[in-house]
């Protein structure tokens, strides 16, 4: 599991390329095949397709379903194709049937051309006394004897969300699965920053751009929110009398939560990933430096020491012993990596503009935006770039789309939700996911939305 | 039978290479005018370049501005000191702090020329006048003397231009006494929000230091950074960007 | 295509120079311009990372944005009155109307509990009477290599990785969990790590076990390729694979891998 981003990245690219070089050999003409950067191809590509899978619109078991239902299917359709893994079957090739139990499906139907599918996800959808019955099955198409590899049922009251939060289980169940036992990400939520009328508040949002809601009313303008990893707090840096301070929102008691204030600018929060700890940027010494806390801002102290900017920290998820962060000691912004207690620094870009680091969930990758021509006169395109921490290879996800800045990774590390200007002005600003090898892309929010963060699970 | 195929096929590749070839030679002649320096006839239909500077008005009030305008002819880079690179034509607005003599160089492929102007800053008689403890002195007042302090792209060090109007902030402040002081350090709106708001607070420490250097009592100034989030320029011009780069002084009440 | 316009029969017809040469130059020019094209569309899908990456279907996935895309709704609901008798219009409800929904639905009902309790998908062969018969005929279908069932056999680019379970029974039964298997080693499994010229047309064969929690352990090879550098990529595979998710019967099962290694 450890090669998430990489992985298709390369099986993507192998096939193409093979054919783009036959082809001009045939022509004798001379031609560098490839732009540069397979950095990882090499290793990985094994050439393994994704699962084929069809996903059938549920059956109406009550006349009322409706659009409940239509909301449910879509969901589904879209959680299951949004996951990375999965070749889904276009709605045009699938059998013009509609099973609604095991007894109903005839698999041949499903897994010979064209609809070849090796799962298939189906089931039966009804409303009744205010309540949405749901009983959603997969069936390995294949397996004519055994075909059955999942059964649920759900049952909640009748509304539109509750459709969609069933939708999102079931496709979690299927895709934790059949994805290697890797959690799905259709409960997962994103908070981020909605700006307008000179303010900025706290917002939450389903990861599929969903449900989006304000969390915060400050009044003020808050930035860089960052989840707990319980789901619990949610911290970020708000701007007071005093400046920028980190503040603390309780998702549980659904009001702020103390945090105590120290002098200067503290801003950037990052949560360790067992939640006892945040790490900060604060300047209360005078130079920006990055700091340790526990959750409650108690026992606070400096682990980074060096004149210039030092922000944007963030833990390794995996071990919680090392820290990625943004420092400006040597002129223009670089992104390093250090222990926690400070030692070990390593500077990993060698130029250009790096911010807004977000470390992969396994730990091996470090998704950041990275300006690579920054200056005067030559303005540069900020994009999204991953970079292996072990070997600072890097690949390049986002080209040509505008600003991109603050990417942040999905749990379960197939994902990248970052802020994309098209334009360049901070006001086009909205939130769009990527798969995590830069295909995709989808825009979660229009403009007025900045600052992505993904929930840890 | 089949050396004719081949025969053509021959003449086709011909064909193709010349195509290429007529290409990339194409190419290298539209590269030419920007490499003048390598090439022999250069020189002869090269002219020297003209330059005026001007200064409207040429003498103002401390915190008032001046539009330089300036006209070149020939030149393929123009830059005023102070200022930087700057287009053949154009205007700026600037506010010099102290009378200052402003200089521009255009050179070309036929040589270098020069323009100066000299803008005249009246400052005002620093009201040397007795201390006096409780004075806060009228907001404007404030203004006149303390002036915002610029920052060069990505950086946080107080350029050598400002500190003169350092000095005459430093001298107000300390003839005022009861006066406390707010920094605000600003940041152009590239980069990213968060490095932004890091680097405002040195450029807010910066003025600050600069200020204590200059006698001013540690305990009177507060600083606060705004990174990117409060800009007082949205433009994506040079100029807008010089704007919201700064330190900006004001009372702290 | 440019090479059927020589094909020997016209060369002999002889007479036709012009027409073929004529053909021959055209079709070059379609090739050329075919290829010229492919190449700028494959080019520029690669530098957006999009078009390549996946075929017709999951493309599909890339546009729809943020669903509830109504014009695919109105489209599954035409392809379920297609289905139904056609003069009814508006038939979604009539359809449900026709279906026997008492009896369905205590019977799903009564599934809950084992469901919530575990992954298995067990009361399934009682209620398949339906697919049971075809089975059969569709024992060559798909990954399923041949005679085992409990094989999987996947084909790379460098070669083929086979993976079976030696407990039959699982294997048979959760023939998926083995495909994920399979799926997962294979994905890991880099073939450049194996002496192209030491490793041609040789098969490694790890054996290693999953426990109840899908994490694999223990892998040690069976039976060596004779090349050690097929030999250390095909551990190194099933060591860098952290999970294959929880068992979805037992407490472990062993996995006989085969790795072969077909070309460089």
């Amino acid at each position: 599991m450890n090669n998430h981003p990489a992985r298709p990245l390369s099986q993507r690219l192998s096939r193409p390329v093979g054919f783009i070089f036959t082809a001009f050999a045939l022509l004798f003409l001379s031609h560098t095949p490839l732009h540069a950067q397979d950095w990882f191809k090499t290793e990985t590509s094994s050439g393994v397709s994704n699962i084929r899978i069809a996903v059938a619109d549920f059956k109406p078991t009550t006349a009322d379903a409706g659009t409940l239902k239509q909301t449910f299917d879509t969901t589904l359709y879209s959680d299951l194709s949004n996951a990375g893994i999965f070749d889904i079957v276009s709605k045009s090739l699938l059998p013009q049937s509609t099973p609604g139990a095991p007894g109903e499906i005839t698999l041949a139907q499903w897994g010979n051309a064209p609809t070849s599918a090796a799962m298939v996800a189906f089931g039966a959808f009804g409303t009744s006394g205010g309540r949405i019955t749901v009983n959603g099955f997969l069936f390995d198409a294949k397996n004519t004897q055994f075909p059955q590899v999942l059964s649920k049922q759900y049952s909640e009251q009748a509304n539109e969300d509750m459709a969609r939060q069933i939708a999102h289980r079931f496709a979690d169940e299927i895709i934790f699965r059949l994805g290697g036992g890797v959690p799905g990400i259709a409960e997962t939520k994103i908070i981020y920053v909605k700006f307008g009328g000179g303010n900025k508040e706290i917002w939450a949002m389903d990861y599929d751009g969903a449900n989006q809601h304000a969390i915060t009313h400050l009044g003020t303008v808050s930035i860089s929110p960052r989840i707990s990893p319980d789901n619990n707090r949610i911290a970020f840096s708000s701007l007071g009398r005093d400046g920028f301070q980190i503040r603390m929102y309780s998702l549980l008691l659904n009001r702020m939560v103390n945090f105590p204030s120290a002098g200067g600018t503290n801003l950037s929060p990052a949560w360790s990933p067992n939640g006892h700890d945040v790490a900060f940027s604060s300047s209360r010494s005078g130079d920006p430096e990055i700091f340790i806390a526990d959750s409650n801002g108690g026992g606070s102290r400096r682990i980074t020491s060096f004149r210039g900017p030092d922000v944007s920290p963030v833990f390794n998820p995996k071990t919680g012993s090392q820290i990625a962060w943004i420092s400006g000691r040597t002129g223009l912004p670089q992104l390093y990596v250090m222990d926690i207690d400070g030692s070990a620094v390593t500077r990993m870009t060698d130029g250009g503009y790096a911010t807004s680091p977000s470390w992969s969930p396994n730990g091996q990758f470090v998704a950041f935006a990275w300006d690579r021509k920054y200056g005067p006169g030559a303005p540069g395109g900020q994009d999204i770039y991953v970079m292996e921490v072990a070997t600072k290879r890097w690949i390049q996800l986002t080209h040509d789309i505008g600003r991109c800045d603050f990417p942040s990774w999905s749990p379960d590390g197939r994902h990248i939700v970052f802020a994309n200007s098209p334009d360049g002005h901070a006001a086009s600003t909205r939130i769009v996911s990527m798969l995590a090898d830069g295909t995709g892309r989808r825009n979660l929010t229009g403009a007025g939305a900045d600052m992505p963060n993904w929930s840890w699970k | 039978m089949n050396l004719s195929p081949v025969r053509y096929r021959k003449a086709l590749a011909a064909a193709a290479i010349a195509v290429v070839l007529g290409a990339v030679t194409g190419c290298h002649k539209k590269d030419q005018p920007v490499n003048p320096a390598t090439l022999g006839p250069m020189p002869s239909h090269a002219a020297a370049p003209t330059a005026t500077l001007s200064a409207d008005p040429t003498a103002i009030d401390v915190g008032q501005s001046v539009v330089l305008n300036w006209r070149t002819q020939n030149a393929t880079s123009v830059t005023i000191d102070g200022v930087g690179e700057v287009p053949a034509n154009g205007t700026q607005t600037v506010s010099p702090s102290s009378s200052t003599n402003f200089h521009l160089t255009a050179k070309g492929d036929g040589g270098s020329t020069e323009a100066n102007v000299r803008v005249t800053v009246r400052v005002p008689q620093a009201p040397a006048a007795p201390v006096d403890n409780t004075d806060m002195g009228s907001e404007a007042a404030f203004h006149q003397n303390v002036q915002d302090v610029f920052f060069d792209y990505d950086s946080y060090d107080v350029r050598p231009d400002a500190q003169s109007s350092i000095q005459t902030a430093a001298s107000y402040l300390n003839s005022h006494p009861a006066i406390k002081i707010l920094i605000g350090g600003y940041c152009d709106e590239r980069g990213s929000a968060e490095y932004n708001l890091a680097l405002g607070e040195n450029r807010g420490n910066a003025a600050k230091t600069a200020l204590t250097g200059a006698g001013v009592s540690a305990s009177r100034i507060r600083v606060i950074s705004y990174g990117k989030e409060k800009q007082f320029c949205t433009e994506q011009s040079e100029s807008c960007w010089q704007q919201n780069r700064r330190a900006q002084f004001s009372l702290d009440r | 295509m440019a090479d059927l316009s020589w094909n020997p029969d016209e060369q002999l017809a002889g007479e036709n120079l012009r027409g073929n040469f004529f053909g021959s130059l055209v079709l070059h020019a379609v090739v050329a311009a075919t290829i010229a094209g492919l190449a700028y569309f494959q080019h520029r899908g690669q530098s957006w990372g999009e078009n390549i990456s996946t075929a017709g279907a999951i493309q599909a996935t890339a546009v729809a944005s943020i669903p509830l895309p109504p014009k695919q709704r109105e489209l599954d609901t035409g392809v379920l009155t297609s289905e139904a008798p056609s003069p009814a219009p508006v038939t979604t409800k009539q359809q449900t109307i026709e279906a026997p929904k008492p009896d369905e639905i205590p019977i799903p009902e009564k599934k809950v509990k084992p469901v919530k309790q575990a992954p298995e998908p067990m009361p399934a062969p009682p209620k398949h009477p339906q697919p049971a018969p075809p089975q059969p005929t569709k024992a060559t279908t798909g990954e399923t290599a041949g005679i085992r069932i409990p094989q999987s056999s996947l084909q790379l680019k460098n070669g083929t990785a086979s993976a079976m379970v030696q407990d039959r029974t699982f294997g048979s039964r959760f023939a998926y969990y083995v495909n994920i298997v399979n799926r997962t080693v294979a994905q890991n499994w880099y073939t450049q790590e194996a002496d192209p010229r030491a490793s041609l047309g040789k098969s490694a064969v790890v054996i290693f076990d999953i426990d109840r929690s899908g994490a694999p352990s223990n892998p040690r090879i069976a039976t060596s390729s004779g090349s050690p550098s097929l030999d250390q990529s095909a551990l190194r595979a099933v060591q860098r694979v952290e999970g294959f998710g929880p068992l979805p019967a037992g407490d472990h099962i062993t996995v006989e891998y085969t790795f072969h290694y077909t070309q460089p």
